[in-house]
């Protein structure tokens, strides 16, 4: 038992020290990943990091109320910025039971941008695994972590337009 | 050891790569730290109160090129332990490692893992019942972009070990599981799945044999049709032996089965979903049982069609339907929804003819509300309530019934200050299962005001009532505070103090019954 804990420690305490420079994931370079949307099209983060877009990355569920306030607010800057390089990949956490709730969702809150299914969890794993209902990922035009949030309250709408309008003002980077 | 000396020198590279500004692996660390005192509790135990626990998380994963790495290791600790089933735990609770190639993908290690519907096999997390189920063993992906999925796995469940109920410790079942899943597009328009998965349980429900589980299904998806039209099916089949025997075969045969289905139409500002169950003798994927609840563990979660929360009396003998109708205001960004459920249990018989199918129960459940948005959506007010009843069909008595509401409201104040108050409410009349003639009346709800502050303090109290058991020492009434600071990115720091009720907890018809919570709690949330 005390080498196993002796190993756990210095491995907690390597992962520490390995991102010490960087907070809430902010700088690290996001991993692209791959996810059906409603009508089972595979969509990947890949174009939108090749094209040099500010992506929000919004996981949510049917099922979570703060969800239903942030994700209208993020289909508002959607619509304010998309010809600017702006986009949103909402990815949906409900499972096998409210699935079903997903589509009707999406339509009476007329949400434009993709929706995804993670069904067996794999990107919610790695990218929030505390399973965070609603937590949103803005990435910068550099393809890196700018600013994470779990939750949502009244007061997060300034926060998170300013982020995202901050990212948005960063020039894309010659080719 | 050899694995945590090779994943501290991939973090130790990292890190150097990250200080250097060289693109290298992607690192991401979340580690959650709770602290808790556990006071008396009133709850007619004296085995849950009185101890201080301290539990980590710490999520880690490494990304770089075709390679993803992640690691979780949980840790719990007690003080003044009531007894001493609580026992200290440090582990690796999950490991994997995927290497994604352009046709094929190969992961060793933990995985969740989903076929269709989830009727076969559903290996997911369960945070709101503690629940947290991964296959170790190896899984195969190979695909075609766009055309054709495949799947196979292997391996032996792990759960998550420390029972986020009781706070106990339990062993792993390691249950063996095997399955396959194939899937290909049509077009632009749909797809259709073949799965098939089996189960060796480590531990046989009976002294005569060995148990073994097994089911096959097909799933179609037919989307963005016109008109506005999008459906979704699924059907099954399940053989079992139990025992060694298989209860299916002999002169009297039968088969168990699952029939899923979903239709939806979208016009102009309406949607309108059907949803379609008939489970015959449908089990979920059984495996071991679980040394501290009795229950065995189960890797399947066929849908319910019920709301999320609602507890389900039986969704393997069931059929019914649920209809939706949601209506966004043209002209406004308000909306209302409407719902109705009905289903029938049944029961299954033998006679000289073989088996005979007989319904014993019925179930209705309407429900709707609406969503006011004010200010572009500042300001959010959402309403919704219910009733339900639930019937013995040969009797006609009334088992139970509920009524419900909900009323949630997001407000902004002044300045950088916003409000937000919500309630939920459930009245529940059930038939004395002693005395038929009585009825045992309950009531249990919550009320929250919370009030928040740039979007990095926020406050909230709570108020909350259950009197589902009515005997003296047993508390009623609730309150609690609770205050959540983002400090940064990278830092929350959440406290809570007061009692909180427990009972019954269900998503998706899996319920597992939470103890009340009396005493303070401290979470430190990291993220790097």
């Amino acid at each position: 038992m005390s080498i196993r804990f002796a190993c756990i420690a210095a491995l907690a305490a390597t992962a520490a020290c390995a991102s010490a420079s960087s907070g809430g994931g902010v700088g690290r370079r996001m991993s692209d990943f791959t996810l059906p949307d409603l009508d089972g099209r595979q969509v990947s983060l890949a174009p939108n990091l090749a094209h040099q877009d500010v992506v929000v990355i919004a996981f949510w569920a049917t099922w979570c109320r703060p969800c239903a306030i942030e994700l209208p607010f993020l289909q508002d800057l959607y619509v304010q910025h998309r010809n600017d390089g702006f986009a949103v990949l909402a990815i949906s956490m409900d499972g096998p039971e409210s699935e079903s709730q997903v589509r009707p969702t999406v339509r009476r809150y007329g949400w434009t941008f993709p929706v995804l299914l993670d069904r067996d969890t794999r990107v919610v794993g790695l990218h929030n695994p505390r399973r965070a209902a609603p937590y949103s990922i803005i990435i910068g035009r550099d393809g890196r972590v700018a600013y994470t949030h779990e939750g949502f309250v009244t007061s997060d709408r300034d926060e998170m337009r300013t982020q995202i309008e901050r990212a948005l003002a960063l020039p894309r980077r010659e080719e | 050891m050899r694995t945590v000396l090779a994943l501290q020198a991939a973090l130790a590279i990292a890190s150097t790569a990250e200080a250097q500004e060289v693109p290298g692996p992607s690192v991401s660390v979340t580690e959650t730290l709770l602290g808790e005192r556990h006071g008396f509790n009133q709850d007619r135990r004296a085995d849950n109160d009185d101890y201080w626990d301290v539990k980590n998380r710490l999520n880690l994963s490494v990304a770089g090129g075709a390679y993803t790495g992640a690691l979780r290791i949980d840790t719990i600790t007690y003080a003044s332990p009531p007894d001493e089933t609580y026992v200290n735990d440090y582990r690796f609770e999950r490991v994997s490692l995927r290497v994604d190639g352009e046709l094929v993908s190969v992961t060793a290690g933990d995985f969740y893992v989903l076929f269709g519907h989830g009727i076969a096999l559903s290996l997911r997390k369960i945070d709101e019942l503690g629940l947290d189920s991964t296959l170790r063993g190896a899984r195969l992906d190979l695909h075609l972009p766009g055309r054709w999925e495949t799947t196979i796995v292997a391996g032996t469940t792990n759960v998550g070990n420390v029972d986020e109920v009781n706070r106990r410790l339990v062993e792993d079942p390691r249950d063996q599981i095997v399955g396959g899943r194939t899937e290909t597009r049509i077009g632009e328009r749909g797809s259709v799945g073949l799965h098939a998965v089996a189960t060796a349980p480590r531990e046989s429900s009976t002294v005569e044999g060995e148990d073994r589980l097994g089911a096959a299904g097909v799933d179609v998806a037919v989307t963005n049709l016109p008109g506005g039209f999008a459906a979704h099916a699924e059907a099954d089949v399940q053989w079992r032996r139990v025992g060694g025997v298989d209860p299916g075969l002999g002169d009297r045969a039968h088969r168990p089965f699952a029939l899923w289905g979903d239709l939806s139409w979208a016009q102009g500002p309406l949607t309108l979903t059907v949803e379609l169950k008939d489970y015959y003798d449908f089990q979920p994927l059984q495996g071991s049982r679980d040394p501290l609840t009795g229950i065995y563990y189960a890797y399947s979660q066929p849908p319910s069609i019920e709301r999320t929360d609602q507890q389900v009396p039986d969704n393997r003998n069931i059929y019914g339907a649920r209809m939706r109708a949601d209506f966004r205001i043209p002209g406004t960004e308000h909306a209302l929804f409407a719902n109705y459920m009905q289903s029938r249990t049944r029961n299954r018989d033998l006679d000289e003819d073989g088996y005979v199918l007989e319904d014993v129960g019925a179930h209705h459940h309407g429900y709707g509300g609406g969503e006011l948005r004010l200010g572009g959506g500042r300001t959010v007010f959402q309403g919704s309530g219910g009733y339900r009843v639930e019937q013995e069909i040969a009797s006609g008595d009334v088992l139970r019934r509920m009524w419900h509401a909900e009323a949630d409201l997001t407000m902004p104040l002044f300045g950088p200050h916003g409000l937000h108050l919500s309630w939920i409410h459930q009245s529940w009349s059930q038939k004395n299962p002693v005395d038929g003639d009585a009825r045992l009346e309950y009531d249990k709800g919550t009320a929250i005001v919370e009030w928040d502050y740039a979007s990095r303090l926020a406050a909230s109290l709570g108020f909350e009532y259950d009197d589902e058991v009515d005997q003296p020492g047993v508390r009623k009434l609730f309150q609690f505070g609770d205050v959540r600071f983002i400090a940064s990115p990278s830092l929350t720091v959440r406290a809570l103090v007061g009692n909180q009720r427990g009972g019954l907890k269900c998503v998706n018809g899996v319920c597992r019954t939470f103890p009340p919570f009396a005493g303070a709690r401290a979470e430190l949330i990291v993220r790097y």
